[in-house]
């Protein structure tokens, strides 16, 4: 078990460098941009195409390894009153839920793909990209997102420790 | 009830369009149809998104512009290629021959196009009147798709593709000197706050369509079908309608403040624009194949 | 009726998976679904289709891209010497202002507001820098979420604003013009809070720290040098935009690679240093992101509800004199301010609203700089705002902590509303002076 966790959580890690790399390209393509604009009058056109392609893999991909370290937020009215054990049963029934969601919605895209791919559809820009690549990044990514939502609940019912490094985003000095 | 998704405003011709329509509807099927229209990409969908949305039975009807769709099926680039068509009456007449070929695609897509109306005219906006190539010579135009940044690029001027959000800003600190838009575009942000002169040059008028999807289409009686369809047809003549009184309109309110129009160039200045375009129209001829050179034929022997 | 149940309905939807919690966005996305399946009655494969389409549109707009470069840009000032410098160095400047560094959180708000459109980004940016050094140094964790709750939203009154140039499209008015009109009503929220933290500190001093003793000279000149690095950063920023050279959406960038500069020059850029912004930057970013995204889907779904059409249409229908209108319209963008983010309470509501509030005389920039306002106050109220959102996330209060701390600069914005209503002239002064 102990490997199935640390396996997911390593493909989560690896998805989440992937859309570092993605925030980086966001940075250096509206960089490029700018200096082709400035000193040469021309254009990539294809900036806002392109980083938003970028945008979604840097979200989307980043899920699973952002969950596992306990920052997407909930809310804990209700939550931080219940005994440890129902607050575990409840954590693993929404990481579940999140995990069926994900996998609905991949399946969606799946289905987008494939027109996508058979059509023959491609962005109307000039580097005319076939729109499968994005919408398939997307549904990788969740589909990433799902395997991790689903390690998520299953250690919370066997109680087994996180895999992620214990590094609290927030860092209130107490 | 259906819904329809309009990205434009209100207000715009493609909203006025698409409130016709959608009040014909409702009087002529006696408000068995409803149709509540979302304007302003109030659901959340582009024109682009809006093809496969409709199709899919997301939306049941949707208003879009088909240079968005121009990924999706080549042939819906016909009605927005560089100055092919500059007058209303060249406008429908290409309209009316290739309309058998969109119906078609739509239909392959589980959707029917119910009717199709023109935007004006796209020109230059700029800080100046451009009569001339010399004019265009080194001025940084801001363009909206492949077909006007090709054309622009080999008139000798700068293209450059930012979002139309961006488009005040960059202007008001001069990083962009002219925009390649419809008067009613312009005129809908106020530009005489930031450029003094339009200049006509009658670019290209792209097609709107209202579209519906067949599994809604079916759904109704033969009857219902009939009415839906007059009132198509009705919402299509107003729409066709606007075009002339919209853009009169707009010199107007454009004259009013302050703002310089140029309603005519120079026809050597017409011929070179043209010849700038030549190629984007021939690579896309080629790519779009027979369907494509048979309407283009039919349109230039007509 | 029907509006009124199919809205109670939702909102009910809503309160169930945040009580049960369900992390937000996956929340706000069972909302959405629950809502369209039960209160629409569309079937589930209707209901992905829809999914699918908005959250592709959504996640990968530009719009969404600025975001996530502002805060690793945040998160650069953050984990090198620049942020501390710059409380260093502001310290002995504020000695004398009742609540002291306090107000770094509405000026430095403010001052980000210039150059981000957006108000998740102002405030994840400018939280993730103050919260740490503002409770390291004792000062009021309370009073300082919520003025950066508060605060942070001028992200969209202060140009530029996403939500204003949305606005001006779709009413067809001048987007120059409409961001001139948010410059002095951004300034006055600003006093307000500032006022408000004067105030409240003043009245019970244990909200801030004792006070150090004198200084001298020397340590004014050594506070000027520390705050080199932050000022060069935002000319930067500030310049790029106002001389053209990158757009609003574009600074993001020009923000991040200066603040890698400032690190090489401070010899502060290592490998490590870069990979931890980057990590850091991810791990807020995807925590800002996915809400916004899934609350993207939620107003979609709100739409084909018709909730705000149908409202609206209601207000409409009671023929009220001008100030009557005003009071309900803004009743009506407080309870749509419970669960829709800022652009959607536009778009959704406009073509109705705004007609009714020419009709009733009110001038169109006005109304902008008035809805925006609303759209702000949006930001910080329960359950759905972004802002609570987002500072629960990078101070680890709960959210009904930060809530109750945000409530006082709520308040304090509506106010703001009653003085824009009695004075319409802040807002509009500045534009007819600009633009005659
Ligand atoms: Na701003
Ligand atoms: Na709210």
């Amino acid at each position: 078990m102990a490997r199935f966790y640390s396996n997911v959580f390593a493909l989560s890690r690896l998805a989440a460098v992937i859309a570092a790399c993605a925030l980086v390209y966001m940075v250096s393509h509206i960089a490029y941009e700018i200096i082709l604009r400035s000193f040469f009058a021309t254009s990539t056109f294809v900036l806002d195409e392109f980083v938003g392609y970028a945008i979604g893999i840097c979200i989307i991909w980043s899920l699973g390894y952002v969950l596992e370290h306990g920052d997407l937020i909930r809310v804990g009215l209700v939550l931080d009153r219940l005994p440890e054990r129902a607050q575990q049963l409840l954590t693993a029934v929404s990481a579940l839920v999140a995990c069926a969601l994900s996998v609905g919605l991949a399946w969606m895209f799946w289905i987008r793909v494939a027109r996508a791919w058979s059509r023959g559809t491609v962005s109307s820009s000039v580097a005319a990209v076939p729109t499968w690549i994005p919408e398939g990044a997307i549904m990788v990514g969740l589909g990433v997102f799902a395997l991790a939502a689903f390690a998520h609940g299953l250690r919370h019912i066997t109680g087994h420790p996180s895999p992620a490094p214990h590094t609290p985003l927030a860092t209130p000095v107490e | 009830t259906w819904d329809l998704s309009n990205e434009y405003p209100a207000g715009s011709l493609q909203g006025q369009t698409a409130e016709f329509f959608a009040k014909a509807v409702a009087e002529k099927t006696d408000g068995e149809i409803e149709v509540t229209i979302h304007h302003g990409a109030s659901l959340g969908y582009k024109s682009v998104d809006h093809f496969d949305a409709v199709g899919d039975g997301a939306l049941q009807a949707a208003s879009s512009a088909f240079v968005f769709w121009t990924g999706i099926d080549p042939i819906f680039q016909l009605s927005s290629l560089p100055f092919l068509a500059p007058t209303s009456k060249d406008i429908h007449d290409l309209y009316v021959l290739a309309k058998p070929e969109y119906e078609k695609v739509l239909e392959d897509n589980n959707q029917m196009l119910l009717l199709t109306t023109p935007w004006p005219s796209s020109g230059l906006w700029g800080d100046k009147p451009f009569t001339s190539t010399a004019d265009l010579e080194g001025v940084k135009v801001r363009t909206y798709d492949v077909a006007s940044t090709e054309t622009i690029k080999n008139a000798g001027a700068f293209p450059i593709q930012i979002s139309w959000a961006d488009v005040p800003a960059q202007l008001s600190t001069n990083a962009i000197d002219a925009v390649l838009t419809s008067p009613n575009g312009g005129v809908g942000v106020q530009m005489w706050e930031l450029q003094s002169d339009f200049t006509n040059v009658n670019y290209a008028s792209s097609l709107q369509a209202i579209h519906l999807n067949l599994d809604a289409w079916d759904d109704l009686s033969e009857e219902t079908q009939v009415a839906v369809k007059e009132a198509a047809v009705e919402a299509e003549d107003f729409g066709w309608g606007l075009l002339a009184d919209a853009t009169a309109k707009d010199f107007d309110t454009m004259r009013e403040n302050g703002m310089t129009v140029t309603e005519e160039i120079p026809a050597d200045f017409a011929r070179n624009l043209t010849a700038a375009a030549q190629p984007f129209i021939d690579k896309w001829l080629e790519e779009t194949g027979e369907r494509a050179q048979s309407i283009m034929t039919a349109y230039q022997s007509r | 009726m029907d509006t009124l149940f199919t809205a109670a309905a939702t909102l009910a939807f809503l309160l169930f998976f945040l009580g049960l919690g369900v992390w937000v966005f996956i929340s706000l996305a069972l909302v959405a679904t629950a809502a369209l399946f039960f209160l629409h009655g569309m079937d589930l494969s209707r209901i992905g289709s829809i999914a699918a389409g908005i959250i592709y549109r959504y996640s990968t707009s530009w719009e969404l891209s600025a975001i996530p470069m502002f805060i690793w840009m945040g998160e650069i000032i953050f984990r090198t010497d620049i942020s501390a410098r710059l409380f260093r160095g502001l310290s002995p400047f504020v000695d004398y202002i009742p609540g002291r560094l306090l107000h770094t959180n509405v000026l430095g708000c403010t001052l980000f507001a210039a150059v981000s459109g957006s108000s998740p980004a102002t405030t994840a940016t400018v939280g993730r820098i103050t919260t740490r050094e503002l409770s390291a140094r004792g000062y009021d964790d309370r009073l300082s979420l919520g003025s950066l709750a508060g605060a942070g939203s001028l992200g969209l009154l202060i140009p530029p604003s996403i939500v204003m140039i949305v606005y001006g499209i779709l009413a067809e008015q001048s987007i120059s013009r409409l961001f001139a009109a948010g410059v002095l009503p951004g300034l006055m929220i600003s006093a307000l809070y500032s006022g408000y933290i004067m105030l409240r500190t003043t009245l019970s001093p244990a909200l801030v720290p004792a006070k150090r003793e004198a200084r001298n000279a020397l340590d004014f000149l050594r506070a000027i040098w520390d705050l080199v690095p932050l000022a060069v950063l935002m000319t930067i920023v500030l310049g790029s935009i106002y001389t053209g050279i990158a757009t609003p959406s574009e600074a993001a960038a020009v923000g991040v690679i200066t603040a890698i500069a400032i690190a090489l020059v401070t010899r502060q850029l290592s490998l490590a240093l870069l990979r931890d912004t980057l990590m850091g930057a991810l791990r807020t970013s995807c925590m800002v992101c996915s809400i916004l995204i899934t609350a993207a889907f939620m107003s979609t779904a709100i739409g084909y509800l018709h909730i705000p059409a149908d409202v609206a249409d209601g207000i409409a229908s009671l023929h009220l004199p001008p100030w009557g209108l005003l009071v309900v319209l803004s009743l009506f963008y407080l309870g749509l301010g419970f669960f829709l983010d800022g652009t959607s309470i536009v778009v959704m509501s406009l073509p109705i609203s705004l007609p009714l509030a020419l009709q009733a005389g009110f001038d169109p920039i006005w109304f902008g700089v008035y809805l925006v306002l609303m759209v702000e106050m949006a930001q910080v109220t329960p359950p759905v705002g972004f802002n609570l959102f987002v500072l629960q996330g990078i101070s680890g209060r709960s959210i009904s902590y930060v809530a109750r701390a945000a409530l006082p600069f709520f308040v304090l914005m509506l106010l703001g509303v009653v003085l824009l209503a009695v004075f319409p002239d802040i807002a509009l002064w500045l534009p007819n002076f600009l633009y005659g």
